[in-house]
């Protein structure tokens, strides 16, 4: 029971964690998915919501507000720098589309640590919210819970989107068949213009929300990548509800798997993700792209 | 990509020298100068003949700086024939192939501290590791197709990257491994401790490992790896078993990767996490695409061009080489019309098609 | 042994639809047979599921008398069924003599053909198929530069070469001008009598002069069986396409 105690914070934090993830790697899916676009500059993305984020809120809440906003902001601004460019190349096929993304990659993240710095930007979180809560014998940091709550609305809130409005259904319809949406009027510039913006936002939002839990530095970008790729890739590309389970189980091994055991975190990232392959390569391969709600069969 | 399609060359004037593609007539003049080094034929032209001569004279004229910048280039250069045997002939586009690079890298720094100093073992052992790590790794891999591919490529390489900054005690963790002492070639030779002589080795043995492999390619191999690139479904149903070709092949080019980077670990002197970044593995799928999806020399060529350019480069602007490689990533992007310089994702399976 | 192809119960449903439904078919061993029906009628699909590009939702399929239903399609190819494709596919970054090589390759029982010497020699025993459909003179052409007609002879000529028992056709005339149409009926009528055909086919001409049996699918499920004589004169299949097919015997392609 002692045992117990000692990682129920760090288990809460995994939590906390895990949904940045989701929503993180929301963005990612959005345009692997359904885009046909993987996205390389995704955690250059995330950098640039989490530095936006520091520098504008300064403790009180209408600057943490301005700063979310912000982070939001340059996430779809960058978005759209993504839809411009990608844009000539989208009947070239994924690999030219992924190479250009590394490049805006390379480009961004040496403007970002040129404009910044090489250091840590620890980002200041309203004074009210920065302390800790007392629950149960246990102390919390009040962020990360409030953290949870919002993650999770987020999250419920974009299944339901996903799930029940128009737009959500002419997006997992873009998943299964690009070629068929066109038909049906909707331009494809547009579409894919919108999803690289929508993406940016998510990506942006992440980074500013997430900012005190993985704060903006010279390794956030690759960290976000790789751990989003990790759950997209644990979670089975498309479906919402795996990629949730997965963000939480790679939260957990982030913070929990840390704080039994630092060594080996990483090698327990490794296998999962390696044994999340070879069960999927078993059962029939891992070449479908498209959404799976939860609860539906996929045809 | 596209399906093969009615070419719009008249049959009687189809180009033999454009074994990629079927011709198209937009954009003639980067065409010609594709073509001049994408020949999977040995057309010694002019570029093969200035390299070669470059290469020769190199450590007369160049300085000591110079020089382990050409060994460099030939090591990332061994990569990049790598990833021509996967994507330009098996048309399995990894964008991860820095990892048994790295594996390769670290297996020859691991033995050089350990007193295991012989030029040719460490070559054998650290392709036979990197080859060993492909195999397994290209058993998930190798069922992945297009997207996916590319997602999983990815993010086996950054895995491979933590992973080495995590197990310090083999690896020396995220620091890296310093002072790996210097080999001698075989049993008997006097040690590689200059510059100079380091080249040569270099040198010599990427010529005898892309020889081989370019030998290789042109056999009957090349031919099924190409068909598989072509047309994967056409090979199952005349009866081919694909699916070992393609981990054969993935095998194949993590022994070459491995073996570059043996190499580089021997110019260097040092080993780290970074070896096996994506950021090699996007520098030498670079230098195929500037170099021809079916040529070793092109991407030879390629790999050298990039290495020389960066560095030129950072002269005037020190402390931005990932920004110069960035754009050299889009402009190349942009600037190469006929898709990546043939590197074809395979046909997609779903009638929607990709993007 | 027989190339006989035995048919039961076979189903194959994509999501609501329904392409094949339910068929018990026995193509017999030696015979030309030919499936015929509107489009859409499931013929394709009836291809695709025995040469083992498409697993059935329901139903077995059974080559010399071993169940084929799960066999993957390498190993069908091996096993001796080969077939062309609609759409003629073709590797286009090989030459014509190599594609036919390649095609050859997995059935031609030697070992090492990954070698020189080996695959020279393999390529060189291939010639005969080009010549029997009549492109020798395109051999060292890419095969991404022929034209149609001359990469559907290419598709059948991979199909040849791999020496098969079943040698399933998917609308091969399609696209042949007359003279194509005729050396492909001379290739067909020159096989070993022991290869069993099936082809798919719209031009009843060429099925009347090809097939010892008609089949007739529609919606999926088989609607008549029998010569092409009497297939021509069966009112329910007149009525299954829209309009008249004509007399038997009068050259009439129903697209």
């Amino acid at each position: 029971m002692g045992a117990l105690n000692a990682h129920l914070v760090p288990a809460v934090d995994g939590v906390a964690y895990g949904l940045l993830l989701y929503v993180a790697a929301a963005g990612l899916t959005l345009l692997f998915g359904i885009g046909g676009v993987l996205n390389i500059a995704h955690g250059t993305l995330f950098a640039l919501g989490g530095y936006l984020a520091a520098t504008v809120s300064d403790g009180s809440w209408s600057s943490a507000l301005l700063g979310l906003a912000v982070a939001v902001v340059g996430g779809t601004l960058g978005g759209a720098v993504l839809a411009v460019g990608t844009a000539p190349l989208v009947e070239r096929g994924e690999l030219p589309q992924a190479l250009l993304t590394f490049g805006l990659a390379l480009v961004g993240g040496d403007i970002l640590s040129t404009v910044y710095g090489g250091d840590e930007h620890p980002v200041v979180v309203p004074h009210a919210v920065n302390g800790t809560v007392h629950f149960f014998g246990h102390v919390y940091p009040t962020y990360r819970l409030m953290f949870i709550v919002i993650a999770a609305v987020l999250a419920v809130a974009g299944t339901l989107v996903l799930g029940r409005t128009r737009v959500g259904a002419l997006l997992r319809a873009t998943a299964d068949d690009r070629a068929m949406v066109g038909a049906m009027g909707y331009a494809p510039w547009r579409v894919h213009a919108a999803l690289c913006a929508a993406a940016g936002a998510l990506a942006g939002l992440a980074g500013g929300l997430g900012a005190p839990i993985i704060g903006p530095g010279p390794d956030t970008a690759d960290k976000v990548l790789m751990l989003s790729m990790v759950v997209i890739v644990l979670g089975g590309p498309g479906s919402v509800l795996g990629a949730f389970v997965a963000a939480v189980a790679v939260g957990e091994i982030e913070t929990l798997g840390v704080s039994i055991s630092s060594d080996w975190a990483p090698y327990l990232l490794f296998g999962m993700m390696a044994a999340a392959l070879i069960v999927r390569a078993l059962r029939g391969g891992l070449g479908g792209v498209g959404i799976a709600m939860p609860g539906k069969a996929r045809a | 990509m596209s399906a093969p399609t009615s070419p719009v060359t008249p049959s009687g004037s189809a180009d033999p020298s454009v074994e990629t593609e079927p011709v198209m007539p937009t954009v003639r003049a980067s065409q010609t100068a594709r073509t001049i080094l994408s020949s999977p034929r040995l057309r010694v032209g002019a570029p093969a003949t200035a390299a070669a001569v470059l290469l020769l004279i190199a450590p007369s004229t160049f300085d000591g700086y110079g020089i382990g910048l050409l060994s460099k280039a030939l090591a990332l250069g061994v990569l990049a024939v790598s990833v021509v045997v996967l994507a330009g002939f098996a048309g399995l586009p990894s964008v991860g192939q820095a990892a048994p690079f790295m594996v390769g890298a670290y297996t020859a720094g691991i033995m050089g501290q350990h007193g295991h100093g012989i030029g040719v073992v460490q070559l054998v052992c650290g392709a036979g590791a990197a080859a060993g790590f492909a195999a397994v790794t290209g058993l998930v891999v190798i069922r992945t197709r297009e997207l996916a591919f590319l997602m999983t490529t990815l993010a086996v390489g950054e895995l491979a990257v933590a992973v080495a900054g995590q197990w310090h005690s083999l690896t020396g963790g995220t620091d890296g491994m310093y002072g790996i002492p210097p080999v001698r070639p075989v049993p008997g030779t006097a040690l590689l401790d200059s510059d100079k002589s380091v080249y040569w080795y270099v040198l010599a043995a990427t010529v005898v490992v892309v020889a081989v492999a370019w030998r290789v390619l042109r056999s009957p191999v090349g031919k099924l790896l190409l068909a598989c690139r072509d047309h994967e479904a056409r090979m199952r149903s005349a009866g081919h078993p694909v699916t070992l070709y393609q981990w054969l092949a993935y095998v194949a080019a993590g022994a070459l990767a491995g073996f570059g980077g043996v190499l580089m670990c021997t110019v260097n002197e040092y080993v780290s996490p970074a070896d096996g970044s994506f950021a090699n593995s996007a520098l030498v799928l670079l230098a195929v695409v500037l170099g021809g999806a079916t040529s070793p020399l092109g991407a030879l060529l390629g790999a050298g061009l990039i290495v020389a350019t960066r560095d030129w480069l950072s002269g005037p602007f020190p402390g931005h080489g990932p920004l110069l490689l960035g754009l050299m990533f889009i402009i190349a992007v942009y600037a190469l019309p006929n898709g990546v310089a043939g590197v074809k994702v395979r046909l997609p399976r779903r009638p929607g098609g990709s993007a | 042994m027989t190339g006989v192809i035995e048919i039961s119960g076979l189903t194959r449903a994509f999501g609501a639809t329904v392409a094949v439904s339910d068929l018990d078919l026995t193509f017999a061993a030696g015979g030309r047979h030919a499936v015929i029906g509107p489009n859409g009628a499931g013929k394709t699909t009836l291809l695709n599921l025995i040469a083992g590009e498409l697993r059935p939702t329901s139903g077995r399929i059974r080559y010399d008398g071993r169940d084929v239903t799960r066999t993957a399609r390498a190993k069908r190819s091996r096993l001796g069924i080969a077939r062309t494709f609609q759409q003629p596919t073709v590797w286009s970054s090989l030459s014509v003599a190599d594609n036919i090589a390649l095609a050859a390759w997995p059935h031609a029982g030697t070992r090492g053909t990954w070698r020189r010497r080996r695959y020279r020699t393999l390529s060189e025993s291939c010639e005969r198929h080009l010549e029997t459909v009549g492109i020798t003179d395109l051999a060292d052409r890419p095969a991404g530069a022929l034209a149609h007609g001359e990469r559907r002879m290419l598709d059948i000529a991979m199909a040849l070469a791999a020496d098969p028992r079943v040698l399933l056709l998917d609308e091969p005339a399609a696209g042949l001008t007359e003279q194509g149409v005729a050396r492909l009926l001379a290739a067909v009528r020159a096989l070993p009598a022991e290869v069993t055909v099936v082809v798919v086919e719209h031009d009843f001409a060429f099925v009347s002069a090809v097939a010892d049996t008609v089949t007739v699918l529609h919606d999926g499920k088989l609607l008549a069986t029998g010569t092409p004589a009497e297939i021509a004169a069966d009112a329910s299949v007149r009525t299954a396409y829209l309009g008249d097919l004509g007399e038997p015997g009068v050259v009439e392609e129903v697209r």
